[in-house]
């Protein structure tokens, strides 16, 4: 594991350093919150609630989405666009440590820091401005924080499935930005997911996206049952397994192709 | 004026065309930006449209109006990404340094800042921004009514386009030094023979070996025939074939050009092959300048002599020479060419010793540089 460790710790040191880009990020995610906060004023008017869910419950939603994705740091597929751009990533498969367990490493790393200099200021900011529940139970906000972290590694293999690409193409080009976006829009980090046609979220509900977002923020604001919520994460494991079986897969392929084309 | 318009469309469009060609190089690049921003745009509205399930509206507005302002937004949307993206990558570009290129072109910089990047990818705003607009329109019942002379070689801060061909760059460096059609192709020609670039003249700059990469340098460099050249280590990195068809290069067009060469290096092979004159610089401070065989006469006044003798020699007499060190029947002295010629101290050391055989060797520009570092 020293390797590992090693790049996550300079992963912080790195992220320390760049004090400019914290605030930057901490001013975009706070107007991201503003903008979204008042069309969702607007929407409630004077119901109490939609599907479900109270205008309080809405807006702690939204701050706490706004966080997550202020705290997830998922740059695999531009060190990978740039390592194969650049060729510098022949030597990197070589060393004797898993690379995309480097990856991993660094972009946990950036999560760490990002943690404490994104998430906790956005959720501060956001809750004083427009008010932030607590969490529906004790229970509920462990489980909360369970599905929190097998959601960021369900992400996380996502986003290096589609960085692997680059090994075909040369270049990512803006493939992880439409993953972005399709999470983006999938995961309920936009829209609860309550808020879709009942077909689409019937499809939805046999794609890992609300996985990521959609059950931290259920559970915490209580939309989903304690007993719903175990379930679901163990759904989230088996997902967890089955990206994580695709990228071995993936990897491995890779490592003969390059050792095939290099010699 | 008019002239002045014309060069900077010139290299403007020149500019433009490359990077078209630079976007078909990586059609997948293009392709995952048509879908990405198209459907970005329409996810966005498509929340917005989901938000208004409840009442009709937010706020008073309905899902027609919010189209026609989407669709509005996304045109400038658009114009800005087509034209200013490069005010995203501004810290980039002073990290690497590559203003410095800029301010040494003879354009406008902000010019060249503006032109630099197109974005064809702005373009696809265009399709959700027509859509969007065109439903906004239909559903608002919107109504329409309304009628150079220096050269420059960093040594890894390349002018080269690391995703085009070498020719390509050449071409749009001739525009933006508007070097005249003819001057170009001979320049072109003599450099491709010169430095040897035939072979790879058509790869993309990033398919290039370093060695070819730097004599691409040096070509773009030539291209608008400067007066004056200045090289930061040109030779850094090279290998042999390299560095000799790079050494070789300079010499020619100081020779033949008059071009005056101004290079900085710590592989002192080059100095000694190439430089008039030499200047030393110690912690900031200019220690030595003047002529480099001058200089090393100075610093190095003394000449090696080594000699194969028929005995063992311990001890020499004579004051001329000193001993420096001997070995079994090999001995290396040396004496100071300025009070004595090497006939006369041959002459003197035959007296005492019987010599089978002797070279006599120049002093050599490291201890002269050593010389005057340690003094």
């Amino acid at each position: 594991m020293g390797p590992y460790f090693y790049k996550l710790k300079t992963e912080i040191i790195i992220g320390l350093t760049y004090r400019f880009e914290v605030f930057a990020t901490l001013l975009a995610r706070y107007v991201q919150i503003v903008a979204t906060v008042f069309l969702w004023i607007c929407v409630y008017q004077d119901r109490k609630s939609i599907h479900g869910m109270t205008r309080e419950q809405m807006i702690t939603w939204m701050i706490l989405s706004a966080g997550l994705s202020g705290l997830y740091v998922l740059d695999v597929p531009s060190r990978i666009s740039s390592g194969v751009r650049m060729g510098s990533i022949a030597v990197e498969l070589i060393r004797p440590c898993s690379l995309p367990g480097l990856f991993c490493a660094q972009d946990i790393g950036q999560t760490v820091d990002s943690f404490f200099s994104k998430f906790i200021p956005i959720v501060l900011l956001g809750g004083i401005t427009f008010g932030l529940l607590p969490p529906a139970g004790a229970v509920s906000f462990i489980l909360a924080l369970i599905s929190v972290g097998i959601g960021y590694f369900i992400l996380w293999l996502m986003y290096d499935l589609v960085g692997t690409l680059c090994f075909r193409t040369m270049v990512l080009g803006q493939f992880d930005a439409v993953l972005r976006t399709v999470i983006a829009i999938f995961s309920g980090s936009m829209i609860p997911l309550a808020f879709f046609p009942q077909p689409m979220q019937q499809i939805l509900a046999w794609m890992p996206f609300q996985y990521t977002f959609q059950l931290p923020l259920g559970l915490y604001i209580g939309m989903i049952s304690v007993r719903e919520g175990l379930l679901q994460i163990g759904i989230q494991i088996i997902w967890l397994c089955i990206l994580n079986m695709m990228t071995v897969i993936v990897w491995n392929r890779i490592r003969k192709y390059i050792l095939i084309q290099g010699g | 004026m008019l002239e002045q318009i014309k060069y900077y469309l010139g290299v403007m469009f020149y500019n433009f065309r490359l990077e078209i060609l630079k976007e078909l190089e990586y059609a997948i690049y293009s392709i995952a930006w048509l879908i990405m921003i198209p459907l970005s745009a329409f996810s966005g509205y498509y929340v917005l449209w989901l938000m208004t399930q409840q009442n009709g509206n937010i706020n008073g507005w309905t899902i027609g109006e919010l189209a026609f302002l989407y669709g509005l937004s996304m045109f400038s949307h658009a114009f800005q990404d087509m034209f200013f993206i490069q005010t995203r990558f501004i810290d980039y570009q002073i990290l690497e340094g590559s203003f410095d290129r800029a301010l040494l072109r003879p354009m406008n910089v902000f010019f060249q800042f503006c032109t630099e990047n197109l974005n064809i990818c702005g373009l696809y705003d265009l399709i959700p921004a027509i859509a969007l607009f065109a439903y906004g329109c239909q559903k608002v019942h919107f109504v329409w009514n309304i009628g150079n002379v220096l050269g420059v070689v960093f040594g890894q801060r390349t002018q080269l386009n690391w995703d085009l061909r070498l020719g390509e760059t050449f071409e749009l460096l001739r525009r933006i030094y508007r070097v005249p059609e003819k001057e170009y192709l001979e320049n072109v020609a003599e450099l491709t023979q010169v430095l040897g670039l035939t072979e790879f003249m058509d790869k993309p700059v990033r398919q290039l070996s370093l060695g070819q990469r730097m004599r691409g340098e040096m070509a773009a460099a030539m291209l608008h025939s400067p007066e004056i050249l200045f090289l930061d280590e040109p030779t850094i990195g090279l290998d042999i074939d390299a560095k000799k068809a790079v050494r070789d290069f300079i010499l020619k067009i100081n020779r033949e050009r008059g071009v005056t060469v101004i290079l900085t290096s710590h592989d002192l092979e080059d100095v000694s092959k190439l430089c008039d004159r030499l200047i030393v610089i110690n912690h900031g401070v200019v220690v030595r300048d003047g002529k480099m065989d001058q200089i090393i006469r100075d610093m190095a006044p003394y000449r090696i002599l080594k000699c194969e003798t028929a005995e063992p020699v311990e001890k020499i007499r004579s004051s001329m020479v000193q001993l420096m060190s001997h070995e079994g029947n090999h001995m290396i002295c040396r004496f100071d060419h300025h009070q004595h010629t090497a006939s006369e101290v041959i002459g003197e050391l035959v007296k005492e010793i019987s010599i089978l055989d002797l070279t006599v060797e120049e002093p050599n520009i490291e201890d002269a540089v050593m010389e005057l570092y340690h003094a």
